[in-house]
């Protein structure tokens, strides 16, 4: 089958290959009646509207079932049986899957469609096989709503169920027209059988819409199928082109199939029911008839349709056509014009001839030269316009012999008359079947070539003048370098012209350089050499001057010699100059530097001693060579730079690095300087260096060690600084930049006193170290950018130059705010000591007053009691009053006892010289007094000195006597004796009585406080002496002990510090 | 000529009562005047400016004076009898429980005339107390200055 091309991409089936891309460009711009219609709206709409109504429809009917209400109205109409459940379901599906197909989701158009033609499938099947597959209650029990009517669809409408789910499913992206056409097909037959039916009950026809015995289809349904069969069609339609004006191939099989499938219908409902009347006859044949005939009218008009569209683009790809033809002809003339006006422009007069001779084409340069126009010369001969006619006419017929002449002399002639020579460049040009068709002549005009020979011709004897100007002598001879005659030669010297030839010449040249001479001048004739050399020349006046020669042969075309011309110079003076400088060379040889002079093409003609030195080469291995090869120079900037400042300025200077003879590469530090000779003109350049290699080696080195020092200081953590005398940075170190948060460009410079919180405190640091030489531990406060202050001890000495000078301060920082933190800190701990001390003190204080004023009262009044009251307290009651009084001076003694001990260990210490003997006298003058009765033998060392406070060494030593005194209260013989001994080195002094003595076993409970070895029946005592007693030596940082043993008496030690 | 009085400062009841029973002990027939804190005791020599009821009483012979007292303390006492004309001159004995040397130092400095610490022990307290009595209100010779002014009144 003919499938016509879609023209849904432009250019597809347009016919030429070479000019698609044009086509295409066409298409999109200047042929917009060649794009296809857009795709027609109505098939989408069509799918739209009946989707949404068969969705709404169908949930109407879900709806009516699940409260009951399913009666409709359409039902009530035309007495129809309700639609059932299953259906509604169907119409929800039909409708979901043609609004999704609407939208051009065909997948899941599929899963809606699906299930639709399942269940008319599994229906028809019941129907068919006459078995019950469960699937009309399977959604919905509706026997339970209307137990009247069956629960099973219809079998027709499970047929268009069926057929519209496959006809859904046949929906595909890709092109088939077998597919499309079997889901138009199944579309028309399910349009045909809801029309059968809503014409069955229109018509009163039941038979149209029920099938024999089964349940019939219901009048929403058969409506509802019209609708469905329409839109499907119409989802074929538009499956099938995006074309509107193209009608699907299908379409006239589809309409006639539907109408005659209709008319069958119907034909078949009126037989049965009237079966027998030709009724139903008439109504197929005319259905029949009718739908051959919408056959055969739809053919015909989707046969002219498309062959309308056919012409139509047969008529745009002729257009395009036309149009690239057009534009290739543009193309040709512009390229034509283009060549012509090359050809116009050209300032060669050009010409094309026929083979006949006669002019065909001019360009208006030959208008130009022939003084004729255009118009005149085509059409005339060729020849007439050049003064040799017949050699014109040679020239082109040569061309079309040969196909070509080059540089063909001619001389055009002007109609004023004057002549213009040219030489022609012609050749054939052919047709495109290669036939020739005349000669393309191109003359160039060679008039200023002529001149330019003339030109050429004046230059050479101005040359020849020149020459002849600079040099003192030209001369030339015969090929043999016998001389016949050099006339400049005879007037310089003065020689005749016998005296001159031959070998004669020789004889005005200085005796020592004849000989040389001669030999040059026979190899130089004889190898037709350059001849070049210099000598001497007797000048007429007889004076010999230096002269250079150069001598060059003159060759013929064969390479013979024609004749030998030469020139000599007068370089007299530029020899002077080298002997001088030949002269002080000798001084210069003394000299060390390496010193070279080299003529401007840096030819070495000098080298000194130095040089021979210096780079390993003699003066003889040197002179001659260029110099920068020998020394393979390496220049800090071109060479031409350095030689064009020589010239300018007259002398450089800088380093070179060059290569000695042993291979070693040196750094010399060059100078160089130019020499001029008597007429001011540059002659030799003067070159003195020396040898810095070793120096700068030490540079190098010193820079390293620089560097090293300078990572040192960079790697210190305290921030180290310079400064100069006038207070500004000088240099600084990372830390500085961390500690001020300043960079080291902004600190260098800078005031140093600028980065303090006390600028003044700061400089007076300075100054100071300027004046002394050095400060240490100077306290500063940096004061960072930010504003964190950094507290700081400063370190500086001032540091000298090489020659002894001060140079500046070196200052370093070390960065104590820790240090401070910790000293605040400490401070702030020790005030805080020195508050509760005072309160111990008001303590203590209130401890002494307030603690012993009940004492009084009770000691007091018990007294009062024993005094005015004896008469009438009896004995026992006597005692216990004495009790009272003794247990309150105990008090009282304690705490007298306890008020010396914190005095003891709170008071300041101030230490002096005591005479610890005296001490002790006086102290046991004080234990006696107590008891004035007792006798007690005091021995005392004298003179034993000690450093101590004053006050708490009596306090210890009476209470040490005390104990003494106490502890031999039973002993017959009492002593107590006070020394001092060595222990360990160390000065201990000593209190010893021979009293009833210790246990050593608690020897270490003795200066416990409130600890007592004895009871307090035999020895009274408050327990806290002895712990007053090691109180005060800890205060002076000595120690103290004892010895003893019980009934042997004891020995109490204490040194002090 | 009236014998002229002994004014005791002292805020403790017992020890008011045994002072003066340590000075009756000693014979002392002086009229014993008591002020029992710092502020009375200035009010009693200085009397109280605009009330005519409250005059200033006349100049003791001696002044026994506690330090650790109510509202106006002892030293403080002590410091305000010194400045004033009437009382430079007036013995004044501290008489206390205290022992503390700095308290010792204070009192000398603001020119008490003596400085006994009461012993707890009544027998010595007893004995200490004749002993003052005896001199300073027997053997004493006070300036004349003082016994004029006193005598003026």
């Amino acid at each position: 089958m003919a499938i016509p091309a879609r023209a849904s991409q432009c250019g597809n089936s347009l016919p030429g290959p070479q000019i698609v891309s044009k086509n295409r460009e066409a298409c999109a711009t200047s042929q917009p009646s060649l794009l296809p219609d857009e795709a027609p709206r109505w098939p989408v709409l069509v799918m739209l509207m009946t989707g949404c109504l068969g969705s709404v429809c169908g949930l109407l009917v879900l709806i009516g079932w699940h409260t009951g209400q399913i009666v409709s109205s359409a039902a009530l109409l035309f007495d129809s049986v309700p639609v059932r459940y299953n259906a509604g379901l169907c119409f929800v599906f039909g409708g979901t899957a043609l609004l999704l197909l609407a939208r051009g989701r065909i997948g899941w158009a599929r899963v809606a469609a699906a299930p639709m033609a399942a269940i008319g499938l599994l229906t028809l099947c019941e129907y068919l096989f006459n078995v019950n597959l469960g699937i009309d209650q399977l959604f919905f029990g509706t026997v339970r709503v209307a137990p009247s009517v069956s629960p099973r669809i219809a079998p027709n409408t499970a047929a268009c169920f069926m057929l519209l789910g496959g006809a859904m499913l046949l929906t595909s992206k890709r092109e088939g027209l077998l597919r499309n056409s079997l889901q138009a097909l199944a579309a028309a037959l399910v349009a045909a059988l809801g029309l059968v039916g809503v014409i069955g009950y229109l018509a009163d026809i039941p038979t149209a819409y029920g099938w024999g015995r089964f349940t019939p289809m219901a009048a929403p349904t058969a409506a509802m199928m019209f609708a469905f069969g329409l839109a499907t069609i119409s989802l074929a339609w538009r499956q099938y082109t995006a074309d509107s004006a193209a009608l699907p191939p299908w379409s006239p099989l589809v309409g006639g199939l539907t109408l005659a499938a209709g008319s069958a219908a119907l034909w078949q409902a009126l037989h049965v029911m009237h079966p027998r009347q030709s009724l139903d006859t008439l109504a197929l044949v005319a259905g029949l008839l009718q739908a051959a005939l919408l056959y055969l009218v739809v053919h015909l008009l989707r046969t002219t349709r498309e062959g309308a569209r056919r012409l139509r683009q047969l008529n745009s790809a002729l257009q395009i056509q036309i149009r690239s033809v057009e534009r290739a002809e543009g193309e040709v003339r512009e390229k034509q014009a283009y060549t012509r006006s090359l050809i116009e422009a050209s300032l060669d007069p050009l010409v094309t001839i026929a083979p006949d001779g006669k002019i065909t084409d001019v360009n208006a340069a030959t208008e130009a030269a022939t003084g004729r126009s255009r118009r005149e010369l085509i059409g005339t001969d060729f020849c007439d316009y050049f003064t040799e006619p017949e050699k014109a006419r040679a020239g082109y017929q040569q061309a079309f012999c040969e196909g070509g002449v080059r540089d063909y002399a001619l001389e055009l002639r002007h109609r004023d008359g004057h002549l213009t020579p040219v030489l022609y460049n012609a050749s054939v040009y052919h047709d495109q079947a290669r036939n020739v068709i005349g000669v393309f002549a191109a003359a160039r005009d060679i008039t200023a070539r002529k001149r330019t020979e003339q030109v050429l011709r004046f230059s050479e004897q101005r040359y020849r003048a020149l020459l002849i100007a600079t040099a003192q002598v030209v001369w030339a001879t015969p090929p043999d370098g016998l001389v016949e005659d050099m006339p400049m030669w005879r007037e310089y010297t003065g020689q005749t012209l016998e005296q001159v030839r031959g070998w004669g010449w020789l004889n005005a040249i200085h005796p020592d350089d004849r000989e040389r001479t001669g030999a040059i001048w026979s190899k130089a004739v004889k190898t037709h050499g350059l001849y070049e050399t210099e000598y001497r020349i007797r000048r007429t006046d007889g004076q010999y001057r230096h002269f250079a020669i150069r001598g060059v042969p003159v060759l013929e075309d064969d390479g013979s010699i024609r004749e030998w011309v030469g020139i000599c110079t007068d370089i007299h003076e530029r020899k002077q100059i080298e002997d001088e400088l030949r002269k002080q060379a000798v001084l210069l040889n003394l000299a060390h530097d390496a010193i070279l002079v080299s003529d401007l093409q840096s030819k070495i003609s000098f080298w000194n001693r130095g040089a021979e030195e210096t780079y390993g080469w003699s003066a003889t291995e040197g002179v001659g060579r260029n110099a920068s090869e020998l020394l393979h120079t390496q220049f800090p900037v071109p060479l031409p730079e350095i030689q064009a400042m020589v010239q300018q300025q007259g002398e450089w200077e800088g380093e070179l690095k060059h290569r000695t003879r042993d291979g070693r590469t040196i750094v010399v530090a060059s100078r160089w300087s130019l020499q001029r000779d008597h007429h001011g003109a540059p002659a030799s350049i003067l070159e003195i260096n020396r040898d810095i290699t070793e120096r700068k080696r030490l540079e190098q080195e010193l820079q390293a060690k620089q560097a090293y020092t300078r990572s040192l200081i960079e790697a210190s953590l305290d921030p180290l600084v310079t400064i100069a005398a006038d207070g500004k940075i000088t240099d600084v170190n990372r830390a500085t930049e961390e500690v001020t948060g300043v960079s080291r460009r902004d600190l260098v410079g800078s005031d140093f006193c600028n980065y303090f919180t006390q600028p003044e405190k700061a400089r007076a640091g300075y100054q100071q170290v300027f004046a002394e030489g050095l400060v240490e531990d100077y306290p500063l406060s940096i004061r960072h950018r930010s504003g964190r202050v950094t507290e700081v001890l400063y370190n500086a000495s001032v540091f000298r130059n090489q020659a002894g000078e001060v140079e500046g301060v070196f200052a370093a920082a070390r960065d104590i705010t820790e240090r401070k933190q910790l000293e605040d800190s400490l401070r702030q701990r020790t005030l805080e000591l020195e508050n509760s001390v005072a309160e111990l003190e008001a303590f203590s204080y209130s401890v002494s007053h307030d603690l012993r004023a009940p004492l009084r009262s009770i000691d007091g009044f018990s007294q009062i009691l024993l005094e005015d009251y004896r008469d009438k307290v009896d004995a026992e009651g006597q005692d216990s009053l004495r009790r009272i009084r003794n247990a309150s001076q105990n008090m009282a003694q304690l705490i007298d006892a306890l008020l010396q001990l914190s005095r003891v260990m709170r008071s300041e210490l101030r230490r002096e010289p005591v005479d610890l003997s005296v001490l002790a006298l006086s102290t046991a003058a004080v234990v006696q007094k107590a008891e004035p009765a007792r006798r007690v033998r005091f021995r005392v060392v004298n003179g034993l000195q000690a450093s101590g406070d004053r006050r708490l060494l009596g306090v210890l030593l009476q209470n040490l006597l005390q104990n003494a005194w106490k502890f031999t209260a039973r002993n017959s013989e009492p002593t107590i004796e006070f020394g001092s001994t060595q222990k360990d080195g160390r000065t201990a002094y000593y209190v010893r009585d021979n009293g009833i003595g210790f246990d050593m076993t608690y020897v270490n409970k003795l200066f416990t406080p409130f600890q007592r070895l004895h009871a307090k029946e035999q020895f009274e005592g408050t327990g806290i002496g002895l712990a007053t007693v090691q109180r005060v030596i800890k205060r002076h940082g000595g120690k103290v002990w004892a010895e003893g043993a019980v009934d042997k008496g004891a020995t109490f030690y204490f040194s002090l510090d | 000529m009236p014998i002229a009085s002994i004014l005791l400062v002292e805020d403790n009841p017992d020890h008011e009562a045994l002072t003066i029973r340590a000075l009756k002990k000693a014979h002392v027939l002086n009229e014993i005047i008591v002020a029992h804190d710092g502020a009375e005791a200035l009010e009693l020599l200085f009397g109280v400016e605009g009330d005519p009821g409250r005059a200033p009483i006349p100049i003791p012979q001696l002044i026994l004076l506690d330090l650790k007292l109510p509202k106006v303390d002892g030293l403080e006492v002590l410091r305000r009898l010194r400045e004033n004309a009437r009382t430079r001159l007036t013995p004044v004995v501290v008489l206390t429980s205290s022992d503390e040397e700095g308290d010792v130092v204070t009192s000398y400095k603001l020119g008490a005339n003596s400085y006994v610490c009461k012993p707890v022990d009544f027998v010595q307290f007893m004995e200490a107390t004749k002993q003052l009595g005896l001199y300073w209100l027997v053997l004493n010779e006070a300036p004349k200055a003082a016994n004029s002014a006193a005598a003026g009144r």
